[in-house]
């Protein structure tokens, strides 16, 4: 091994665990690495810049201040009132209509632990409420939140997309069957859990879901419901590109929440551009600061050796691929999302591309083992998210999360051994342009 | 002085994300309406960098960077809370000095070698200025002791 790697392998593991912030572990280690490479330190400084010198990014901050917007103007609270009205009458629906709010939302926001914030804070007192376990609560809001990052438009896609060098429209659409299957998948464990439970029998009565129709209720929530349809009609219709349609969202939102809910005032706008600067300002850094390591893994020639042993291992694609998920699920316990990717995918593409496997499948994979991630300890976000709003310790949660665990691995293996369930719509949306 | 850094960074971030958004959307009508507006292809995304490094200084000061906590939390238990955020804090300080460093070098390379933006004429390497004041931002807010106590990890992709 070269001074370099080992500079990789020691250095940033050590960063991490003694807790540097992961940017400036990437930044570090990025640096130490140029220098002993003997480049000059100023290309450290350019590869940071240029990490988000791309217009594609643009798109993250404005959807995160869409969902935020949404949220604080009081749209998201409509969505889970009509799937109340719709399901609330089975006994134990409640996880359903939680998971099919997430689902709903992930279609606005692209944030995993935004759509749990969101929908959470409504759907987990409202659970405990009826009598549900805070546990169960907790585990079903936290794990609903995973779909945010697979249904577009998802964050984590685009910077999937850009490093991958593929369409963003391409992967977005790749993501929408896999979400749906993994959103059926989820309501299906969620109602057989609360049943088996025992604590959860009565059916949901909420006195204002009671005394309005679904139909009324749909119509009091059609500007809510017609975003993901701008957002993503938008996009494939070829109207906007992501970024516009990102930009568009933030209008809409702002425009019904100011004038039709008439619920987001100075303060509450306020408040929506104050969470997006702490999210976006996090996210982006680790964006910014990995394109340094990933600059000096590719000059390492990494993914190039990483290649050479993986065809020693097997010649056939699947089995490379099933080798490459056990190694993301093993990685994502300790990695945050974006970081995983950002640091994985310049090592990963160029390894699958090689064995023909097609990059739009493999970044649907790639997030869907990202999600699964959300929900593992140490580092599962979804879970402090879903902990915070629940005040439930995370070792309860993660004592009730298994069963989802399980489907979303289930899922997992059907999208890596059926590439037709990600590659067929994007195929198909390709074919009418 | 925390409150200082806090509500100028926070009303530099709604500067410019707001410039960025709203360059955009101009952008789009501009499109739908065949006016030439390509500068606001550049100026959003100008907005855009700034941004990033801006709000990256106040979410490190707001303490919402993100981080592996667990470990750390076990050293901090054994070692003293005190001694691993000593540590930690003095490898960030390291980090914004060296960006401070080689990015003045990268706005003193551009007044040599001057690297101008096709529609607006900006040299692009005075960007750099921008990521000198937010590293300057993000070493004062350290250097305040306020974000110094992380929490466990968070990430908020």
């Amino acid at each position: 091994m070269t001074t370099v790697q080992w500079v990789l392998i020691v250095m940033l593991p050590a960063l991490l665990l003694l807790g540097v912030p992961i940017y400036a572990a990437l930044g570090l280690t990025g640096f130490a690495a140029a220098w002993v490479l003997g480049a000059d330190l100023v290309f450290a400084a350019q590869s940071i810049f240029n990490g988000v010198d791309n217009f594609a990014l643009l798109a993250i901050p404005a959807f995160i201040l869409a969902g935020n917007i949404m949220e604080k103007g009081g749209l998201t609270h409509d969505i889970i009132r009509i799937f109340r009205r719709m399901f609330g009458h089975i006994p134990g629906s409640l996880g359903m209509v939680t998971i099919l709010s997430c689902m709903f939302f992930a279609a606005i926001s692209g944030s995993g632990p935004g759509t749990v914030a969101a929908i959470g804070s409504i759907m987990i007192p409202s659970m405990v409420r009826y009598g549900y376990p805070a546990p169960y609560a907790a585990s079903v809001t936290a794990t609903g939140g995973t779909l945010g990052i697979l249904i577009p438009p998802s964050n984590p896609m685009i910077i999937y997309a850009i490093i991958a060098n593929v369409s963003i429209a391409d992967v977005f659409a790749a993501g929408l069957l896999p979400g749906l299957l993994m959103g059926v998948v989820l309501v299906f464990t969620a109602y057989v859990m609360a049943k088996r439970s025992g604590a959860v029998v009565n059916p949901v009565h909420e006195q204002e879901d009671e005394d309005e129709s679904l139909g009324s209720l749909i119509w009091q929530a059609k500007f809510a419901l017609f975003l993901p349809v701008l957002i993503l009609g938008g996009i494939y219709s070829g109207l906007f590109t992501p970024v516009e349609a990102s930009v568009v969202a933030v209008f809409y939102a702002l425009v019904v929440a100011r004038f039709v809910y008439r619920q987001l005032d100075a303060r509450a706008l306020h408040e929506a551009f104050e969470q997006t600067h702490r999210i976006s300002g996090a996210l982006m850094i680790v964006v910014a600061c990995s394109a340094l390591l990933a600059k000096v893994i590719t000059l390492e020639t990494i993914p190039q050796q990483i290649s050479a042993v993986m065809s020693g291992v097997s010649t056939n694609p699947l089995v490379i691929l099933l080798w490459i998920n056990v190694f993301l699920i093993l990685v994502g316990t300790f990695m945050e999302t974006m970081s995983a990717i950002i640091i994985l995918a310049p090592i990963l593409v160029p390894l699958v591309t090689a064995f023909g496997i097609n990059p739009v499948h493999f970044g649907i994979i790639l997030v869907t083992n990202i999600q699964i991630a959300f929900l593992t300890p140490p580092l599962g976000v979804n879970l402090f998210v879903s902990s915070q709003i629940s005040g439930v310790p995370v070792e309860k949660i993660i004592r009730s999360i298994w069963p989802f665990l399980l489907a979303l691995l289930g899922v997992l293996t059907l999208v890596t051994l059926f590439p037709q369930i990600s590659l067929w719509l994007p195929d198909l949306l390709r074919s009418l342009r | 002085m925390y409150n200082l850094l806090r509500k100028s960074q926070l009303a530099l971030c709604h500067l410019l994300l707001s410039g960025m958004v709203l360059a955009l959307l101009l952008q789009i009508f501009g499109r739908s309406f065949n006016a030439g507006l390509e500068w606001t292809e550049e100026l959003s995304r100008f907005a855009f960098i700034s941004f990033v490094f801006i709000s990256a200084s106040y979410s490190s000061l707001m303490r919402a960077d993100l981080r592996i906590g667990v470990f750390s939390d076990w050293l901090g238990r054994r070692l003293g809370r005190g001694v691993v955020e000593g540590v930690t804090t003095a490898l960030l300080l390291l980090f914004d000095v060296l960006m401070i460093i080689y990015c003045y070098r990268n706005v003193i390379d551009g007044i040599k070698y001057p690297s101008v933006s096709p529609v607006l004429g900006i040299n692009t390497n005075y960007l750099f200025v921008v990521l000198i004041l937010a590293f300057v931002l993000s070493a004062l807010g350290r250097l305040c002791g306020r974000n110094a106590r992380g929490e466990a990890g968070e990430g908020l992709a």
